[in-house]
């Protein structure tokens, strides 16, 4: 890797990092006097649309290959995070609702343990407690997390219904319709599938980062292994 | 002469073969390395692939001279997992249309809780859908001589998911109560196109077949009719039939799947191009790959 990417890539993992401390503080503050789901996103939304969506920059940085993640894994994982965020953003109802506070603190945690991660690891300087915490925290953080996404896509559907948001139908001149609705439960599908798969993978993760006592040589690629 | 087997990865000894000659075949490397292998463990012959330092595959049919394999040579073992007889997948690919496509013409009003009258052109989309898989699936039995015996069991989930979940996306809009049917001459260009892409497909099969004594695995140039022009004309007309398809239902996931369909086919065509064009050296220069004259 050039020094030019290896610059860049350390920058924007620290930015990242940055960025999911300061929504984590923020979330935690709110929560100072306990559990209170209420104006979470007013007062998060617009950085949580800004450190997501620039998780964007993560595709282009497997096109380019400066990250040897393949494409279409970077691609799965940004777009079902940037698909939340939009609907945390068009649909008011999920924006009040306890899994979307479940959802922003699982992310916020898991985002500033593997940014900062990525971020030591270009420079060879990742100490062992926070590989340690990379590969321990999923146990709980994944399955809460798709439980706050999933629900949170539950709880947008009767609006979405009601709404008729982003639905096209019949008829037209292109026989064509979408039913955004029916989307959304259909993606549901995914989660069952992806995240006892995407479990399986973390704990093999976990098995050689214990087995090498750290010494993975980790880079922002070993997040997810090509299988052959 | 006597050849070294590896693993593909990792370089670990799998065993050392024996008293070969210059017309050894592949195959029967396979089954020697099987029976060594076979005391261990539960392998299947199928499950070999052999390769030199590229890792591209041994040919079965091929011998040992063909590759220049010398004394002490290694060749590179890998274990290709479960394998599935190669016409069982097609058959399972192109049955699953079969047996789709039509639900959503005949169960329509349980379907889309909406009960229409059909459209003549619904109705014609539907006899066109399944004779082309019907077509697929007796060309598969009947006419097609593969050269592969099986291929890895992960292809059945692969090639089923992707036509049959095509023909849930193509049949569901196709059949829809308010469904608009294109233009009458629409209707006339797609189903002539469809018409003459499905006869050509099958002469071009018919051709392939005749290159290829039964029970062989024998390649040649194909000669005569579209050939004179392309590597891969069934490809080409493949695509036309389903690009005649979706002009005369006029409807967007038909396009998609003929897209598809077309990058898929293209890049094997270029595949089977270049592979012509190495292997025979006498392969006419002026046959292009699938557009006549052009590409
Ligand atoms: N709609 C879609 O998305 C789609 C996509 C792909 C294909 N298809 C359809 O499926 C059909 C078959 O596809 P395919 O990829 O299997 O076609 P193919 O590679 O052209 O093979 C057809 C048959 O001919 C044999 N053959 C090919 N070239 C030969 C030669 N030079 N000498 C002797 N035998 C030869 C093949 O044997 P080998 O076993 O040795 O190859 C095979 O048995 C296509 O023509 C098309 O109609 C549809």
């Amino acid at each position: 890797m050039g020094v030019v990417s290896k610059a860049y890539l350390v920058l924007y993992n620290a930015v990242q990092t940055i960025g999911w401390a300061y929504i984590l503080m923020k979330l935690a503050l709110h929560h100072k006097d306990g559990y209170n789901p209420n104006g979470v996103w007013d007062l998060i939304g617009k950085e949580v649309i800004l450190f997501q969506g620039a998780a964007v920059l993560e595709i282009v940085h497997s096109l380019i290959g400066i990250v040897k993640t393949p494409v279409a894994t970077t691609f799965v994982q940004v777009f079902s995070r940037v698909a939340c965020v939009f609907l945390a953003t068009i649909v008011p109802t999920t924006q009040n609702y306890w899994s979307l506070t479940l959802m922003l603190f699982c992310w916020s945690i898991t985002e500033v343990i593997r940014y900062s991660f990525y971020a030591l690891s270009i420079v060879n300087m990742v100490p062992y407690f926070l590989g340690w915490l990379r590969y321990t925290t999923f146990y709980i953080l994944y399955p809460m997390g798709v439980l706050g996404e999933t629900s949170t896509i539950l709880a947008s559907i009767p609006f979405v219904t009601e709404n008729k948001v982003l639905t096209y139908s019949m008829p037209n001149f292109l026989n064509v319709s979408f039913d955004f609705a029916f989307f959304l439960k259909f993606s549901l599908i995914f989660y069952v599938v992806g995240l006892p798969w995407l479990y399986m993978h973390m704990i093999s993760q976990r098995k050689r980062f214990i087995a090498t006592g750290g010494n993975t040589k980790a880079t922002p690629t070993s997040q997810t292994k090509k299988e052959n | 002469m006597k050849l070294n087997i590896v693993t593909e990865r990792g370089n670990r000894e799998v065993g050392v073969l024996q008293g070969i000659s210059g017309t050894t075949t592949i195959s029967q490397l396979k089954s020697t390395l099987f029976d060594i292998k076979n005391k261990s463990s539960k392998f299947n012959v199928n499950r070999i692939k052999l390769s030199t330092g590229d890792r591209k595959s041994l040919e079965d049919s091929k011998c040992v001279n063909d590759y220049q394999l010398k004394e002490n040579d290694t060749l590179l073992y890998k274990d290709l997992g479960p394998q599935i007889g190669w016409s069982t997948v097609f058959v399972a690919e192109y049955a699953g249309p079969l047996l789709l496509y039509p639900v959503f013409y005949y169960f329509a009003p349980i379907i889309y809780g909406l009960d229409r009258p059909k459209h003549s052109i619904q109705t014609v989309a539907l006899i066109c859908y399944s004779l082309h898989y019907l077509k697929r699936i007796l060309e598969t039995i009947f006419i097609h001589r593969f050269s592969h015996g099986t291929m890895p069991l992960r292809n059945l989930f692969k090639n089923c998911s992707y036509y049959w979940g095509c023909t849930i996306m193509v049949s569901y809009f196709v059949n829809h109560p308010l469904f608009t049917a294109p233009s009458q001459t629409k209707q006339l260009i797609g189903l002539t196109l469809w018409a003459v892409g499905e006869i050509s497909n099958f002469i071009c099969h018919y051709q392939l077949m005749n290159l290829r004594p039964p029970g062989t695995t024998e390649r040649r140039i194909p000669r005569g009719f579209l050939f004179e022009l392309l590597s891969c004309p069934n490809y080409t007309v493949e695509i036309l039939a389903w690009l005649g398809f979706s002009i005369m239902t006029q409807t967007l996931t038909a396009f998609v799947f003929t897209l598809m369909g077309a990058a898929q086919m293209w890049v094997w065509a270029v595949g089977k191009h270049r592979r012509y064009r190495k292997d025979f050296p006498n392969y006419p220069k002026s046959r292009k790959i699938l557009i006549p004259f052009l590409l």
